[in-house]
């Protein structure tokens, strides 16, 4: 399974590497959650959420760089939902004129505001998903009682993840030993066929590792050698966050 | 019926009434698509015996395997340890049948050996320090000490299949059906599961298409052919009768053609 370039920091001693991943995930659903229901009533609000992530993402230890590095892997989706919304007609507030283009202002806040509150949301999501082990990260989701079924799904996903990149590879190789200059029509037919086949076979492998966990006694449940356990840093820890969390109402 | 005495201390508790590791009539096997893979299979072994599955690719060997663990579900009866191979008991079953697929590939499938191993026996339910404890006994049985770091894809091919091995014998498992253990094997880590076959105290059924790792290592040889057994006996009597073996497309081992070319 050739998954180091995901699992790269995942081992890591900081503060939030060690935390209950139980912590990491309601930590980042109240943030995105308080996030999104912001209304956009100063800059200096937002301005407040992206400092207590950056404190986080700062005491996390991983590189700012990294975290950056997968935000632009992300970002392009949220810039290609929003880039229309400039140009959406509307009949109050001011009116730009570029060459023949004309761009509103009302659009443009809101191009604005959807653009800060998804790369807030995003990286905090990013740090949770850096800094947490996958099995303990769903383990973290079991016990918020989250019903079992999603997480059997999201566990077999994880693992089909890989065996995709697997097949891929394997394929790859053997188009790669027996590669002419094709035109370039021709060789997206063969691209598609290539998908088409390597969905069929990366699902008979998942078939054959599903026997092999079934036959191993797999029955479902998350289970890791280390169980969570919920300690008074994590209760510090959120109330810190909670606290810092008030400071954009209270301090408007 | 004449019961043989246990050699192994550790079948005795688990044997049961019968003394049978598998007990097989009328089993039969038929894929999705219609094809027959199994006919009518008649098998007894006792426990502790260790039976070769051999025959032509396409006979049922692999069928025949898997249906041995509860993995797949064939028509007939099926018991294993005297346990009925139903929907009621898989659980059980599944504990007391190791299986050993072909592709190690398909079996390690965690980032580190270690968790490969580890993932039987947490699933049984076991403790830390049990879980622990059975993964460095696996690892030491088929000399794989010091792998527990190391990614599975780091692995040669021969590293792998023994890694695999080391998964399913985690568990603990009374009976162990394995598919083509020695298959694709350099000479190195063929000897080391030869070796680790020969010395180990569960039933093993496997198939194989080796038949000098069968001389080696097993009581007694089964032939299939198109779904059927057609032969069953002591190894030596099987793997010796020449004109048996080339009736269903099989060689004599070649430890034995070059034996009988001095003569």
């Amino acid at each position: 399974m050739k998954h180091d370039f995901l699992d790269h920091h995942r081992s890591g001693n900081s503060p939030v590497h060690l935390a209950d991943p139980r912590l990491k995930i309601v930590v980042m659903l109240l943030f995105i959650f308080a996030v999104v229901i912001t209304p956009y009533r100063e800059m200096s609000d937002f301005l407040c959420y992206a400092g207590i992530l950056f404190i986080i993402a700062l005491v996390s230890r991983v590189s700012l760089f990294h975290y950056l590095s997968k935000l632009l892997k992300l970002y392009p989706m949220i810039f290609l939902i929003t880039f229309l919304l400039p140009f959406f007609p509307a009949l109050n507030g001011a009116e730009y004129q570029i060459g023949f283009v004309k761009i509103y202002q009302s659009g443009l806040q809101k191009f604005a505001l959807i653009n800060i509150k998804s790369v807030l949301a995003i990286l905090m999501s990013i740090v949770l998903t850096v800094t947490t082990d996958f099995s303990m990260l769903l383990k973290g989701v079991e016990k918020l009682r989250v019903p079992r079924l999603p997480i059997m799904v999201l566990s077999f996903m994880y693992r089909f993840i890989f065996l995709l990149i697997d097949e891929t590879e394997r394929m790859q190789m053997a188009y790669q030993s027996r590669y002419v200059k094709l035109p370039v029509l021709r060789r997206l037919q063969i691209f598609s066929q290539q998908i088409g086949v390597l969905f069929i076979r990366t699902y008979e492998r998942g078939e054959r590792v599903y026997q092999a966990m079934d036959s191993r006694g797999w029955s479902g449940e998350v289970r890791t050698l280390n169980d969570l356990h919920w300690r008074r840093t994590d209760t510090l820890h959120f109330a810190l966050f909670a606290l810092s969390m008030m400071v954009p109402v209270i301090f408007i | 019926m004449n019961k043989k005495m246990m050699k192994q201390n550790n079948s005795t508790i688990f044997s049961g009434r019968t003394g049978l590791a598998v007990e097989a009539d009328e089993l039969s096997y038929r894929y999705p698509d219609g094809t027959l893979a199994l006919q009518n299979i008649h098998l007894r072994v006792k426990t502790g015996e260790k039976v070769a599955v051999t025959g032509p690719n396409g006979s049922g060997k692999s069928t025949l395997i898997t249906l041995l663990n509860g993995v797949r579900r064939g028509n007939g009866r099926l018991k294993i340890f005297d346990i009925p191979v139903n929907k009621h008991d898989l659980t059980l079953v599944k504990q007391k049948v190791g299986l050993i697929f072909q592709n190690p590939d398909d079996q390690l499938f965690c980032p580190t050996i270690f968790e490969d191993v580890a993932f039987g026996p947490l699933n049984l339910g076991l403790s830390r320090e049990k879980v622990e404890q059975r993964v460095k006994e696996a690892l030491h049985s088929v000399g794989l000490n010091g792998y527990e770091q190391r990614s599975s894809f780091h692995l040669s091919y021969g590293e792998r299949k023994l890694a695999s091995i080391a998964t399913v014998i985690a568990m603990q498992p009374q009976l162990i059906a394995a598919d083509e253990p020695t298959s694709n094997l350099d000479l190195a880590h063929r000897r080391k599961i030869i070796q680790w076959f020969k010395t180990c105290r569960q039933t093993v059924v496997m198939t194989t298409h080796d038949l000098d790792m069968a001389l080696e290592t097993c009581d007694r040889v089964i032939v299939l052919h198109r779904g059927k057994i057609v032969a069953d006996g002591a190894t030596r009597q099987i793997l010796t009768d020449q004109n048996l073996l080339e009736r269903y497309q099989l060689e004599l081992p070649l430890s034995l053609q070059a034996s009988r070319a001095k003569s």
